[in-house]
């Protein structure tokens, strides 16, 4: 499973580190870190909720559509 | 308590002591927003709760700010907020939270009315200091503030949660970070009082801005000469663009810093323990779960939008087939779409179980509050200390239960608990 991230449109809420932060880096200044990650094995219920947590709806999972 | 029955938004026609209604604006669309009464609800939010059944979903306040303004579009639908914060080419910040022109400033208050990409410029010198792992560093002082308040009446029974605990450590908090000498405190505690409070006095209005900005200005002269380690120094040191921040800059940032974080987070928590001293399950639950206080802190910001953001348009267009002219206004109306059915399950309801809880109460798009993650973190010490240590609370006999929605809040609420 593969996150992806419109990193540029990222608006710092940090929400999806707040649910889920062993699968949304940030960086220093509290912007996601990433373009596109793996998730690591286990985490992927995680990850769809950190993807379902962002305001800006910039995060989706790879092959799978927005709720 | 009793659930009083008040007004909904009501449809207005055109009043002589109306600024003049632009040419374009249809007057089928013309509608006033009662929103800013106060009332006893539990939820003083609620009286939106009919404002898709009984207004277009984008319609013309014309004495919303007229001042500022000259009215406003208020866009009232969730997804249609998100598309005004997101869109910065189409909606500028040019000109936002100008209050200060009222006193004949002529400084911008940044980062906020300032655009991509100069926006970013001033967002590159700030967000180092707001980050998660910067709000991180000041969690101890913070809990210090807060158990130094809670010291201070946890044996005697009884506090004004909203006057004597949500209005005091947000400042104290914020004086530590700007590195302002503590002795400011009462003075700072007037003039955010005398500028918020004063129920439309523009004298008092006038003496709090002007109050504010003459000490300000002196504390940049000081830390000109002699630097330290905090953000107050940090800005009047900034290099934006790789030149030295610009007096305008730096006042501008430093006024909309102290006008922006202390009223906010003072407000919410007013009507966080509100809710809290009417809802003894609530508090039960949280007082039995307090890994739960971090959900609980969202959910009452969605319930709670403080700030509805207004943005300059900048080219003429549509919005749902109303035509919007270049040099209109169009306000975010949170004060409805974070209660959107299309985005929130029964919105009016406390929830402590959401999915995802995406309010725009910390606002979206670039302008994103840059205080969220020090906003959320006071909030969250400020529930779970008063919890782990004050035992359950409720509203002192004969309060004056009257809130607003908005900013003003409940400015006064006085608790009881029976002492351990
Ligand atoms: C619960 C508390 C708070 C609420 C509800 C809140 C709300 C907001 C909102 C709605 C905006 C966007 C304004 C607009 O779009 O026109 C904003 C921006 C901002 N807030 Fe907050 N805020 C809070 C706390 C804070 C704190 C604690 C600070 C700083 C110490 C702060 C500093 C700022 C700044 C500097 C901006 C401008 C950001 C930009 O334009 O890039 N806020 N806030």
């Amino acid at each position: 499973m593969k996150v992806i991230a419109r990193k540029d449109a990222c608006a710092g809420h940090a929400r999806c580190h707040a649910v889920a932060p062993e699968v949304f880096d940030l960086d220093d200044v509290g912007y996601i870190s990433f373009y596109e990650k793996e998730v690591p094995a286990g985490l992927e219920a995680q990850a769809r909720r950190g993807v379902r947590a962002c305001p800006e709806r910039i995060l989706r999972i790879e092959g799978e559509t927005l709720d | 308590m009793s659930e009083t029955l008040e007004r909904v938004p009501i449809k207005v026609r055109r009043h002589d002591s109306w600024p003049d209604i632009p040419a374009h604006v249809p007057m089928e669309l013309v509608h006033e927003l009662d929103y800013l009464d106060e009332n006893s609800r539990t939820d003083p939010f609620s009286v939106t709760e009919n404002i898709y059944n009984e207004l277009p979903p984008v319609f013309f306040s014309p004495q919303f700010n007229p001042v500022l303004y000259k009215g406003v579009w208020v866009v009232t639908r969730y997804e249609d907020i998100r598309e005004v914060y997101q869109n910065d080419a189409l909606y500028s910040t040019e000109g936002a939270a100008g209050f200060q022109r009222l006193v004949g400033e002529t400084f911008q208050m940044l980062p906020l009315a300032a655009d991509p990409p100069d926006h970013g410029k001033y967002r590159l010198l700030l967000n180092p200091w707001f980050s998660p792992k910067a709000i991180n560093v000041l969690e101890p002082q913070i809990k210090g503030v807060i158990n130094e308040l809670i010291d201070g009446f946890i044996d005697k029974g009884e506090c004004d949660v909203a006057f004597d605990y949500g209005r005091i450590y947000p400042v104290k908090v914020f004086l530590n970070l700007m590195g302002f000498p503590f002795d400011k405190f009462e003075d700072f505690l007037e003039w955010e009082y005398a500028i918020l409070h004063s129920r439309g006095d523009a004298k008092k209005m006038t003496w709090g801005t002007q109050g504010a900005l003459t000490y300000l200005r002196s504390f940049i002269e000081e830390v000109r000469k002699s630097p330290n380690d905090k953000l107050g120094s940090a800005i009047v040191h900034g290099q934006i663009d790789g030149r030295p921040a610009t007096e305008d800059e730096i006042i501008g940032t430093i006024f909309f810093l102290w006008v922006g974080g202390l009223d906010t987070v003072a407000a919410t928590t007013s009507l966080m323990f509100r809710r809290l001293a009417q809802d003894p399950s609530l508090q039960q639950r949280l007082r039995e779960n307090p890994e739960l206080v971090p959900e609980a802190i969202e959910e009452f910001m969605r319930m709670q939008p403080l700030v509805n953001s207004s943005r300059k348009v900048k080219a003429d267009h549509e919005i749902h087939g109303v035509k919007i002219k270049k040099g209109d206004h169009v306000m975010c109306y949170n004060t409805a779409g974070n209660f959107d059915p299309n985005e929130f399950e029964n919105p009016r309801e406390f929830r402590l179980d959401r999915q995802a809880n995406r309010h725009f109460t910390l606002a979206g798009g670039p302008h994103r509050c840059l205080g969220s993650h020090l906003a959320r973190r006071e909030l969250r010490l400020a529930l779970s200390e008063f919890l782990r240590r004050v035992p359950p609370f409720r509203v002192k006999e004969g309060a004056d239960m009257r809130a607003y929605p908005g900013l003003i809040a409940a400015p006064r609420l006085p608790i009881v608990w029976t002492p351990a």
